[in-house]
Order: structure tokens, then C-alpha cells, then sequence
């Protein structure tokens, strides 16, 4: 055996600690695979994990299981985003919505999925998202095209640097929806205008452009104020408001402005828009141009005013004709000698200054076609005791009147009978007296007139039976009231004689 | 840019100084080919959790600021994608995986030492 120098011992003692060493970190490894393998194949339940002081279990089944199954199963697209918009986690919803893998969402930032114009939007939301949460109605990019949606952005803590949940909501149906109702409002043909709570111009129907001019992509986000111009007294648009406020609609009538400058009248009916919680969100109108009404109706009146100054002047020229008459009547009435042609010639007269009178009522009266029939009862009473009065007697006359007011087909033949009445009155009851006195009332009651005749004079002679007498004056009232006043008559011989007359009123025109 | 001709033999030069200008070049090569290598990782994460969220932020951020332009990154959740998971061998979330350039690194945890993501993409030397 040879001799083993010293170096040669220290090299062996060498080798067999590093054979020990790596015996021992073959064990080691062995029990790292067999507890990896273990792990990776499932084998455990739970994996324990130590940090400092602290000891956390993970269960291999995760609690959090029922959560990740609902944020991937919930239908909306669901992220998790940095304070600067990264997105740091996407649920495959979302994935699918911007028509991208799953895997390469998380890294990029929302504002990549965002179409250019609603950047700016998220921008200030993401600035300002500590404060408060916030919900965006803006179109995401998808593919070549885009899609609506409703992105809600909420912090997950009040910290700076805190990470936000969002909820994107594809709005594909509300907004096929929405077109729908627009283009039903499109189809009224009024203007259809909507404005929120600060009267801005939300909503402008193809009604409104076709009324005022302009077209809703130029008046939105602008007042009515600016664009219509409604000449309103600032009182009437706070009672407007007012009304408005309390949840009652508005209707009323005033002129507006056309794009071209012209004015035109509009009827407006505008209702409050209420939201769930009863919050005024935004008030409809609808207007409709009132021109060819306005028109229409100035025309009408015109037309009424000229054929009433028309009718005003055929009762003028027919009053004189009738008065030239009487008048011509009277001249000769009183050349005559004979006492009998004497008195059938003032008959004569005093019926067509009956006639006369009724034609001067017409063209003075205010309500065209009605005749105040006591004021005509006075006027004749007047004529007749100016006729009358030269006998030497004294008839007093007292009328105890209602109002009475009868259409012109009524109130001329009821004219003629009362004269016929009267006349008779003061010819023949007081025959042989000094004096006398005559009451006439006229009432009103159940839609029927009752006009009565009372004297204190001499009474109806004995055997008096109206239908069988021959006198033109009562052949005349017989006719009358049985033909033209669809009346009756009754006659009474007490303390002198009383006569009623009695018929219904007929509605003007009929 | 490549310079290819200082990888060429220059006449009339020693051969001892030859040696040293290929070593030099071969460096620069290398250098140069570092600075436009693609890089293709994976980052495991599990579902929405804390320091998954942490890793994606973490891990965007380097390959933004070290590789900007010439890397594919792919963000796995094991929960939803379970085949990529088994040809990997994740063991833990999150991990991120180098999987080009060669040669394949695995990188545990939220990403936050940003020294040690760095030397496992191999962009600094340990």
C-alpha cells in the first residue's frame, strides 16, 4: 500500500462530504418533486402558507368559487381597472363584446376599447372616480364596428390609488328600441319636442323640423328659448313651470319662430317627464301650427260680421218701407171723416207700426235674432195711449214684466196679437167710464210664455164666444196664436175682462 | 443596425489582434441581437385577485418601459383556461413565463421586485 500524502487524505475527506452533500440534496429534491407532483395531481386539499407571523390556508376549492362563477356567468361584461384605466382583469363577457381573446385584454387600457369620440368622457370619469361613481352611455369599439353600451365605473376603496369595477352593459336592444320610439314620434306628424331640467333640447322629431326648420342635429344640447323664440311673458312661463312641477300638463296657444324668421301661431301641450323616484327629468311638447285654423277662423268672423251688417240693413230699409207706411196711414186716418173708415184705418196703421217696431228691435239689438219682448210691450202701450188718450179718458197701463226675450218668428206674431189685445182694450172696455186700468204681465216659466191682459172696465158682453165673432182684430188673434204660436187663449169676464195667452218658446232658428 | 464588416478579417492586422476585434464584435452582435429579440410571455394569474391584479399592472409596465414594440404577452386566468395550464406546469399564480427568447424562466409572485422580474427575462445579468 503506498503511503497517502496529506493532500491526498484531504481530497478524499473532500469527496465524501460532497457525496453525503449531494445524497442529502437528492433526498431533498426528491421529497420537493414528490410534494409538487402531489400538489399539481391534486392530492392535497388545502396549501398553507406562511408569511412573518402571519399563516394563510388556501382551500384547492376556493370560497370565492360561487363569485367567479357569477362574474363570469353574469351576461355584462365585467373588468377590473387601475387608477390610470389598465385593465388589470376582464371576464370573457367582455372579451367577446370588443371581439378580442381574453388573454390579451388584461395590459391594455380601456381607453383602447373606447371609440375616439367618447374618450375624453372616460378620461374625466377616471379622474375624477375617487369622488364619485359614474355611468356613461358611449359606443365601444368591436371589430370594425362598434357597439353601444353603458359602462358603470365604481372605486373599490376611497384610496388614491385605489382600482375600479366596471360593469359594461350592451345596449344593442334599449337603443334598437329607442329608434323604434323615435321613429314612431317621427311618424306624428306635430313636432315633437323634448327638453331636460335645464331646457336644453334633448329630442327633436322630423314634426319639429318640419315646423320650425331647423334639423335636430343642429338645435341639440341648445334652449327653445334660443331656437323658437315663443313670444311669452316671463309670468306665463313660471306658472307654466309651476304647473309643469306639479305634475299637470300645460295647453295653450302663442307664436313661435320659423327658421326663416316668420312668425307663426302653434297650440303647444306640454307634459312633465317624471323618472321612478318622481324626479322631473324632462318636460314633451307637441305643437301643432295653428295658421290654417287662425285663417280659417278670422275668415269665419268676417264673413259672420259682414252678413250682420247686411241683415242690420235690410231690417233698416224694411223698418223705413213699414214706417213710410204708417206714416201714410196716419196722414190719411186723420183726414177722414168718417169714423168708421177713421178706425179701421189706425187698425191698420197700429199693426204696421207693430210690424215696424219689431224690424227697429232687430237692426238696434245687440243679440241678433232675439227680441226684448217687454221693452216692445212698453213701446206699444205708449203708441197706442198717444192714439187713444184724445177720447178724454184716463187709462192707467202697469206692466209687471219678466225679462222676456223671443226669437223674430215668434216675437213679431206675438207682437201683432198683444197689439190686437190692446187695442181692443182701449177701444171698447172703458166705453162710458172716466177711467180705467190695464195690468199686463209677461212670465217665463218651464220654457213656456204667459202673457196676460187684465182691466177693471166693462166686461165681455154676454153671449161673446170668440170663434163665432167676425171681428177682423180677433179672427186675426185667433190665427195667430193657434198657427204661428202654437198657443192657447183663454178669455174671462170678471170685474172687467182678463185674456191669457199662453204658447212654448222655440229655440232661435228652428 | 448590424456591422458586418467588423465581423470580416482585416489584412495586414496581427493574428492576436484579430482574435480580440472578433471577441469585441461577437459582443456588440450579441448586444445588438438582445436589443431586438421578440419576447413572447405568459403571465398565469388567478381569476381577480389581489396580487393577480398587481402582476398584470407590474408585468405591463416593465415590458412597456424594457421591450416596447417586440413582445406578445398573453394573460391566462387559470381558472377559465385550464389546458394552457397543464402543457405549462404552473404551479402558483401568478407566474410569469418567458417562453422566447430561449432559454424558458419562470418568474413566481405579484411582480413587485422589479430587479428580480429583470434578471429572469434576462434583461440585466445577476
Amino acid at each position: 500500500m503506498t503511503k497517502k500524502t496529506a493532500g491526498g487524505i484531504a481530497l478524499e475527506q473532500e469527496s465524501a462530504d460532497l457525496r453525503k452533500e449531494v445524497g442529502e440534496l437528492r433526498g431533498k429534491v426528491r421529497e420537493l418533486e414528490e410534494t409538487l407532483d402531489a400538489i399539481r395531481s391534486g392530492e392535497v386539499d388545502a396549501i398553507v402558507v406562511s408569511k412573518g407571523d402571519s399563516r394563510q390556508v388556501y382551500t384547492l376549492n376556493g370560497a370565492d368559487h360561487p363569485y367567479r362563477a357569477l362574474v363570469e356567468n353574469i351576461g355584462e361584461g365585467a373588468l377590473t381597472l387601475s387608477r390610470t384605466g389598465m385593465i388589470l382583469y376582464t371576464n370573457t363577457r367582455f372579451a367577446e363584446m370588443v371581439q378580442v381573446s381574453p388573454e390579451n385584454v388584461p395590459g391594455t387600457s380601456i381607453l383602447d376599447h373606447v371609440c375616439p369620440e367618447h374618450r375624453t368622457e372616460i378620461e374625466k370619469a377616471l379622474d375624477g372616480i375617487v369622488e364619485k361613481a359614474c355611468r356613461l352611455y358611449v359606443r365601444i369599439r368591436q371589430g370594425i364596428g362598434s357597439l353601444p353600451v353603458l359602462i358603470s365605473m365604481s372605486p373599490l376603496s376611497s384610496d388614491e390609488n385605489t382600482k375600479i369595477s366596471v360593469v359594461v352593459t350592451d345596449r344593442r336592444e334599449d337603443e334598437s328600441r329607442i329608434q323604434l320610439q323615435a321613429r314612431m314620434l317621427d311618424a306624428v306628424g306635430d313636432a315633437v319636442v323634448a327638453v331636460d331640467n335645464d331646457h336644453r333640447i334633448i329630442f327633436w322629431n322630423e314634426g319639429a323640423a318640419m315646423t320650425y326648420g331647423w334639423r335636430p342635429e343642429e338645435v341639440l344640447g341648445h334652449t327653445t328659448m334660443e331656437i323658437i323664440v315663443p313670444e311669452l311673458l316671463k309670468d306665463d312661463i313660471l306658472k307654466i313651470m309651476a304647473q309643469i312641477e306639479r305634475g299637470e300638463s300645460w295647453s295653450g296657444e302663442f307664436l313661435v319662430r320659423h327658421r326663416d324668421g316668420h312668425k307663426f301661431p302653434v297650440h303647444r301641450i306640454d307634459s312633465p317627464v317624471f323618472d321612478d323616484e318622481g324626479t322631473l327629468i324632462a318636460i314633451i311638447s307637441t305643437s301643432h301650427d295653428i295658421s290654417e285654423r287662425r285663417r280659417a277662423e278670422e275668415e269665419l268672423v268676417a264673413s259672420v260680421q259682414e252678413k250682420e251688417v247686411l241683415i242690420h240693413e235690410i231690417h233698416h230699409r224694411v223698418k223705413n218701407n213699414l214706417q213710410v207706411m204708417s206714416g201714410l196711414l196716419d196722414m190719411t186716418r186723420t183726414r177722414s171723416r168718417d169714423e168708421y173708415t177713421k178706425s179701421i184705418l189706425t187698425d191698420m196703421m197700429l199693426r204696421i207700426q207693430t210690424m215696424a217696431q219689431i224690424h227697429t228691435r232687430m237692426y238696434e239689438g245687440k243679440q241678433l235674432g232675439k227680441i226684448c219682448l217687454t221693452d216692445q210691450i212698453r213701446d206699444q202701450v205708449v203708441g197706442l195711449s198717444e192714439i187713444f188718450s184724445n177720447e178724454g179718458r184716463k187709462i192707467r197701463c202697469q206692466i209687471t214684466p219678466d225679462e222676456v226675450f223671443l226669437p223674430v218668428d215668434q216675437a213679431l206674431p206675438c207682437a201683432l196679437v198683444v197689439n190686437e189685445i190692446l187695442s181692443n182694450v182701449y177701444k171698447h172696455a172703458f166705453i162710458g167710464r172716466e177711467q180705467g186700468t190695464i195690468g199686463i204681465s209677461v212670465i217665463e216659466e218651464n220654457g213656456r210664455i204667459r202673457i196676460t191682459v187684465r182691466d177693471n172696465g166693462i166686461g165681455l158682453p154676454d153671449n161673446f164666444d170668440i170663434s163665432r165673432t167676425n171681428s177682423l182684430g180677433l179672427k186675426l188673434i185667433r190665427s195667430l196664436v193657434k198657427h204661428q204660436l202654437n198657443g192657447s187663449l183663454t178669455f174671462m169676464s170678471r170685474n172687467g175682462t182678463e185674456i191669457s195667452l199662453e204658447f212654448p218658446v222655440t229655440p232661435a232658428g228652428k | 443596425m448590424k456591422a458586418p464588416g467588423k465581423r470580416g478579417v482585416i489584412p495586414g492586422k496581427t493574428v492576436a489582434k484579430k482574435k480580440q476585434e472578433d471577441v469585441t464584435a461577437d459582443f456588440e452582435h450579441a448586444l445588438e441581437k438582445k436589443k431586438t429579440e421578440q419576447y413572447v410571455l405568459r403571465l398565469y394569474i388567478a381569476g381577480n385577485n389581489f396580487r393577480s391584479q398587481t402582476a398584470v399592472e407590474n408585468v405591463k409596465k416593465i415590458c412597456e418601459e424594457y421591450l416596447k414594440g417586440r413582445y406578445e404577452l398573453d394573460v391566462i386566468d387559470i381558472y377559465r383556461d385550464q389546458s394552457k395550464n397543464l402543457v405549462d406546469l404552473v404551479l402558483a399564480a401568478p407566474t410569469l413565463i418567458k417562453k422566447l427568447p430561449l432559454p424558458l424562466r419562470r418568474i413566481i409572485g405579484d411582480m413587485t421586485r422589479k430587479e428580480k422580474v429583470l434578471i429572469g427575462l434576462d434583461l440585466i445579468r445577476q
